[in-house]
């Protein structure tokens, strides 16, 4: 029979062995270590023997200043980018990004952003509208773009981009991928009904959420290998519908939710900033959602390694 | 094993003598809190249960301390005093983490001094205690609206942001805390805050004058991984060895430097590294796919597939499973 104090000893010791070899590697994460060699092992391959990477950026009006966030956190990654597919703001956040314009001066830069920066929004001018059949000019916006990245045509970019837009009298999907990136963003944000439609190549073109809000499809058309996708779908069901302009944009969504659900099943990442209950046309908050886009960002930044990783040859990881 | 029993009865025995320690003290204590309620004068009286609380409280009895503050508060006080009462209260239950009650006794105490910037600043904390950040936030924000220049405001701040990962924001608020306030804890979160914002350079210069005065492991291993992070392996090299130095026998250690001489192609260190952690400990099926890796690279194939089907064996999580599988696959091919 042990005596009580010796059996009390033993199993201390035997809890203090218990915990020591519990705390020994207490503090070490072997996932994310795991991924932190291939990552670098990765990135140190040629850039031929690299998956082709796409950013597709949805479209969402004001909360489409999340882009901006999601953007600044990919770039603090260096994660490598080969092509981006945006729709609406997403073209905006696009061509920013493909023409190497810093992230951090725009963001200081939108901090009192207001729509009549981009378009011709007045209340005499909404008065107008009503009364005549005149919408709304978004020439503004070329003039936005081309200030911050200069007068850039698509080959002169850093990174290729594609625009996507709508044909107002067939309802086509257009892809714009030369000429000006400021004019192809402007058409591809042109919100049909507020705005005049924006001539091109003898079509009317509108925005591209119309056609497709989350062109995952078109990054699938360019072969890319990952694919990420940043929706920023709104929580419809929180939307105000009390005028016109919100009324048309509610219809577009709700249009456009069973095609972005199949879109996004075919990203390889989706990274969804928490941006759903801000209104597209509420400008005042959007810049809140540059922090949203970049914390869920860095919060998936593990995700969108491993699927890049799990494109690279087994081969090239070894040797 | 015997280090370990010696040390075992040591602290054991630490432990009995500490016990006994504090029942005669507590019991002395009591006594004194009874000889302290016959006392008639009523000043003398609440001096003694003051220092009576406050020794409570230095040998972590707290629970009776607010027993003590407790028989204080009802007798009639000063406002001063009762916001001063008020104050520690929230101070005990916030150790006891009691967050409800803890926030109860500071909004009495604001209700008594409205711009109290240190109580809303504890405010602050006990929010972000419990995660409620933009509360928190909030109240931070009132304390700096008051004293703009309060060191625990912009600290909690700091502190805020760094836990949610807005790092930019983390360091606008450190950089405003004077420099000969700066803690260890504060040089890590900003050291790490730049790391991730890719601004290496000043995430060296907050590291390296703390730790050319102080011997600090996970800052010197830190310092190895920021170099790392920039592709600059032979002073990352010379940061992980340090703190090498300063732990030994460290598996962390071995294995981001093992992978670092394997990225060098040292590959001899990086297999006798790999192989050092694996000693310490064997469940980790990240080292034995860099074993395989490494064996494979050296010319030793069938170690490898044993390697690789070991990985893949140990392997706890999808990526790592799936990593092993494909290099079982790439392996059986050779």
């Amino acid at each position: 029979m042990i005596p009580i104090k010796s059996s009390i000893f033993i199993i201390f010791v035997v809890l203090l062995s218990v915990y020591t070899s519990f705390a020994k590697v207490q503090d070490f994460n072997e996932e994310n270590f795991f991924i932190d060699v291939l990552w670098r092992k990765a990135m140190s391959v040629e850039e031929k023997q690299l998956p082709k990477i796409a950013l597709v950026l949805g479209g969402g009006g004001a909360r489409g200043f999340a882009h901006i966030g999601v953007l600044k956190a990919l770039q603090e990654e260096r994660v490598p980018v080969n092509l981006v597919v945006g729709t609406s703001v997403g073209s905006i956040a696009g061509a920013l990004y493909c023409a190497g314009a810093s992230l951090e001066n725009f963001q200081n830069d939108i901090k009192d952003f207001d729509v009549g920066d981009i378009s011709n929004f007045s209340s005499i001018s909404l008065l107008e509208m009503l009364l005549t059949d005149r919408r709304l000019s978004n020439k503004k916006l070329e003039d936005f773009i081309n200030a911050r990245i200069g007068e850039v045509t698509f080959n002169q970019l850093q990174i290729p981009l594609v625009c996507i837009a709508t044909d107002l009298i067939t309802g086509e999907r257009i892809l714009l991928r030369e000429g000006s990136v400021a004019f192809a963003a402007r058409a591809s944000s042109t919100v049909p009904g507020i705005f005049q439609p924006v001539e091109y190549n003898q079509r009317y073109l509108i925005d591209g959420g119309l056609s497709e809000n989350i062109p995952v499809s078109v990054a699938k058309i360019f072969k890319a290998d990952v694919i990420i996708a940043i929706p920023l779908s709104a929580d419809i069901t929180k939307n105000s519908v009390t005028n016109i302009f919100l009324t048309l944009m509610q219809a577009i969504y709700i249009q456009g939710q069973s095609l972005d659900q199949y879109n996004l099943s075919m990203a390889d990442v989706v990274i969804s900033p928490d941006v759903g209950d801000l209104n597209a046309a509420n400008f005042a908050g959007a810049y809140k959602t540059i922090d949203k886009g970049y914390m869920v960002t860095k919060k998936s930044i593990k995700e969108v390694k491993i699927a890049i990783i799990n494109k690279i040859p087994e081969r090239v990881l070894i040797e | 094993m015997v280090f370990i029993f010696a040390g075992g009865s040591f602290g054991l025995k630490a432990n009995l003598e500490e016990h006994q320690k504090k029942s005669s003290y507590s019991k002395a204590l009591a006594e004194s809190l009874i000889e302290v309620n016959i006392v008639k004068n009523k000043k003398e009286s609440l001096k003694e249960l003051d220092l009576l609380a406050k020794s409570f409280i230095e040998k972590g009895f707290y629970n009776r301390a607010l027993d003590v503050y407790d028989k204080i508060l009802r007798q009639k006080l000063p406002r001063k005093k009762v916001f001063e009462y008020y104050v520690i209260i929230g101070d005990l239950y916030n150790l006891k983490k009691d967050y409800n009650l803890s926030l109860d006794y500071y909004k009495k105490a604001l209700y008594i001094r409205k711009n109290n910037a240190e109580v809303m600043v504890k405010i602050g904390k006990t929010f972000f205690e419990v995660n409620l950040f933009e509360l928190a936030e909030k109240m931070f924000l009132a304390a700096l609206k008051i004293d703009k220049k309060s060191i625990k405001a912009n600290r909690g701040l700091g502190d805020l942001f760094y836990k949610q990962g807005i790092y930019e924001k983390a360091i606008n608020y450190y950089i405003k805390i004077p420099k000969e306030f700066y803690e260890r804890e504060i040089i890590r979160n900003m050291a790490d805050s730049y790391k991730n914002l890719n601004k290496i350079n000043e995430a060296m210069d907050i590291l390296e004058p703390f730790l050319e005065k102080h011997i600090d492991y996970e800052l010197t291993f830190d310092m190895g991984l920021i170099y790392m992070s920039i592709d600059n392996y032979e002073k990352a090299k010379e940061w992980l060895l340090k703190s090498l130095e300063i732990k030994a026998n460290n598996f962390k250690n071995y294995v981001y430097l093992a992978s670092l001489y394997d990225l060098t192609g040292e590959h001899k260190k990086a297999i006798d590294l790999f192989n050092k952690a694996y000693n310490l400990d064997s469940s980790y099926a990240s080292v034995d796919f860099m074993r395989a890796s490494l064996a494979y690279k050296t010319g030793r194939i069938r170690e490898a597939k044993m390697y690789a089907n070991e990985s893949y064996k140990k392997a706890k999580s999808v990526f790592v499973k799936d990593q092993a599988k494909k290099l079982i696959e790439f392996l059986n091919k050779k």
